[in-house]
């Protein structure tokens, strides 16, 4: 049983490695204009600009490929929040936006559209959705916490709270707005289009951050799964452990929803699937969750860039999807009283 | 081993521990005895770091409790709560490991050492037909054995027993006792547990302690200390004891 668990984790993580490699060359290439792997090869490692022509050079290199590592970094991002905010609450049902990040963010984005804000050029909608998910989540951390100590229960509470808030926020934005109102609901869809490079690095850098903090607390992460009495006897500073994991991932997914609207049940799904996949243990799931968290998003971004007839958002995409896949699982594991 | 003056615990608008003292020495079996609400767990807590904001003063081992790195008292002391349970599907194996965190380096692998000694708590506890079974499908006694024996795992020379057999049948109450009793003597372990049971508090305790109100009224050799007058005090209710087998046992009745 041990050992089988040990080889499922190899073999996901290794098919997991060669599918997103292989995808990213496939998605390069995918699109109106249909460009052929070799050539997307040839693009990538800069081997002869000239032989494949300009337009496709850039068509890849600056159109495709930045989407491509956005929707890959930001499905990594969600899947790693949904993790640590799982396993840390100790609530099955947590996902990213249980903190009332995105009510937070889509608030400040809303602000930014109806406000016409420009300080900070193409990105000040970012920034004002990224400065409002934080806001939202301190308060929501303020108003969870008792003695020092982050209670779950009281944290999800929090969360609906101001999250509530938020959304009546935004609610009275979009009445106000008037012609805006279109580019405000658009924000909220989510969406990877017209994704620069700059925001994959920002993204990236910040995940990766994430990713590593992940690694570096995996085993604390197990521990505190056995809940707050066993794991303190166990020599875990739960509180402390807690408040760094919480803070982490509402970072990355703050980044990810800053950049690319909200895009659902993907911080949901991917680790329950996951879980069903490998068996319980973070310190593998941390890994296999930003790998298939990465191709799963990714692949649904391309299935509404590329295959579709018209592009539709991602955020419908995946809660469209999402729902009911989430709902097959869901009831295929509590039917035997485990997640 | 342990050495606590004048705890005091109080949450807003109840004290729960009022003014303990209490010695606790090495290599004896100290069974916590007391109605509903007088402060058992809580005192239990205190003393296992798990509740942080007491009044008062405790020495571990010669330390005060707060001076503590978390990691360090993990060693020292480990606690097996009243109940347990998650919604994360763990095998037993690798809750059983976790046992090993608080002596393992961080990012290192468990080492043959770490092994044997789990291999013996499995065998000890005879945890080898739940081994590779998922906790979540497991009973709750089933888990109840496997947190125990994680927490033997853990190593540490004291042991905290919170109504740790409470969901157990009579077989495995009795073996997980007698095997802790077992370490008692052999490895001069230290114990203190929470009871419910007088039965079970007079077979295998050396002290009783008798917690009223958040106050100890009394504590000495379970002989003179587990008596009928002290039930009757402390409980309101009645008791008998007999004798079988050089063997005390206390049966409460009404």
């Amino acid at each position: 049983m041990f050992e089988m668990e040990k080889r499922r984790f190899r073999v996901w993580l290794i098919s997991g490695i060669a599918i997103f490699s292989v995808t990213l060359l496939v998605y390069a290439g995918m699109g109106y204009i249909k460009i052929p792997v070799k050539d997307v090869f040839e693009i990538l490692f800069n081997l002869n600009p000239e032989k494949v022509g300009m337009t496709e050079w850039v068509i890849v290199r600056e159109v495709r490929l930045p989407r491509i590592a956005v929707s890959m970094i930001a499905g990594a991002a969600l899947s790693l929040s949904g993790l640590v905010f799982q396993g840390v609450l100790l609530n099955p049902l947590a996902d990213p936006y249980t903190l009332g990040i995105s009510a937070g963010a889509s608030f400040g984005a809303a602000l930014a559209i109806i406000l016409k804000l420009s300080f900070l050029g193409g990105f000040t909608v970012q920034l004002m959705a990224f400065i409002f998910a934080v806001i939202s989540l301190s308060m929501v951390l303020k108003m969870a916490t008792f003695g020092g100590k982050i209670n779950s229960v009281s944290l999800i509470l929090s969360g609906v709270i101001i999250g509530a808030f938020f959304s009546a926020g935004l609610t009275f934005t979009k009445y106000i707005a008037g012609d805006e109102v279109a580019s405000i609901v658009f924000w909220l869809m989510g969406s990877f289009s017209s994704k620069t490079w700059s925001e994959a690095l920002i993204m990236g850098i910040v995940t990766l951050l994430g990713f590593l903090v992940f690694i570096y607390y995996g085993e604390e992460m197990n521990i505190l799964s056995l809940g707050e009495k066993n794991a303190l006897s166990m020599g875990v500073e739960t509180s402390r452990v807690r408040k760094i994991l919480l803070v982490t991932a509402s970072i990355i997914s703050a980044v990810s929803v800053s950049v690319c609207g909200i895009i659902g049940f993907v911080g949901l799904i991917v680790p329950h699937l996951m879980r069903f996949l490998v068996g319980t243990d973070n310190k593998k799931l941390i890994f296999i969750c930003a790998i298939w968290g990465a191709i799963i998003l990714s692949a649904a971004d391309n299935l509404v860039r590329a295959v579709l007839p018209n592009e539709i958002p991602i955020g419908i995409m995946t809660s469209l999807l999402g729902a009911p896949f989430f709902a097959f699982i869901f009831r295929k594991r509590l039917s035997g009283g485990r997640l | 081993m342990i050495k606590a003056k004048n705890i005091n615990y109080s949450v807003p608008g109840k004290n729960i521990i009022k003014g303990v003292d209490l010695h606790i020495k090495k290599g004896r079996f100290y069974g916590i005895l007391g109605p509903n609400g007088s402060g058992k767990t809580t005192l239990m807590d205190i003393i296992c770091g798990v509740i942080a904001d007491y009044q008062g003063s405790i020495e571990v081992m010669g330390k005060d409790l707060k001076k503590y790195h978390k990691k360090d008292l993990a060693k020292v002391l480990a606690l097996v709560p009243q109940n347990f349970n998650t919604s994360f599907s763990f095998n037993v194996e690798e809750i059983l490991e976790m046992g090993r965190y608080p002596h393992k380096k961080k990012f290192s692998f468990l080492g043959q050492e770490d092994r044997d000694i789990i291999d013996g708590v499995v065998k000890e506890l005879e945890l080898g037909n739940i081994i590779d079974k998922k906790i979540t499908d497991l009973s709750g006694g089933e888990r109840q054995r496997a947190i125990f024996g994680k927490a033997l795992i853990q190593e540490t020379p004291i042991l905290f027993l919170d109504e740790s057999t409470s969901n157990l049948d009579p077989y495995y109450a009795h073996s997980l006792l007698k095997k802790v009793r077992d370490r008692v003597e052999e490895k001069n372990l230290t114990v203190i547990s929470v009871f419910h049971d007088f039965t079970l508090a007079s077979l295998y305790c050396d002290e009783i302690i008798f917690l009223k109100e958040g106050k100890v009224v009394k504590i000495g050799e379970t002989e003179h200390t587990l008596t009928p007058e002290n039930i009757k005090n402390v409980f309101n209710i009645n008791s008998k004891m007999m004798e079988s087998d050089d063997k005390k046992f206390v049966i409460p009745y009404m």
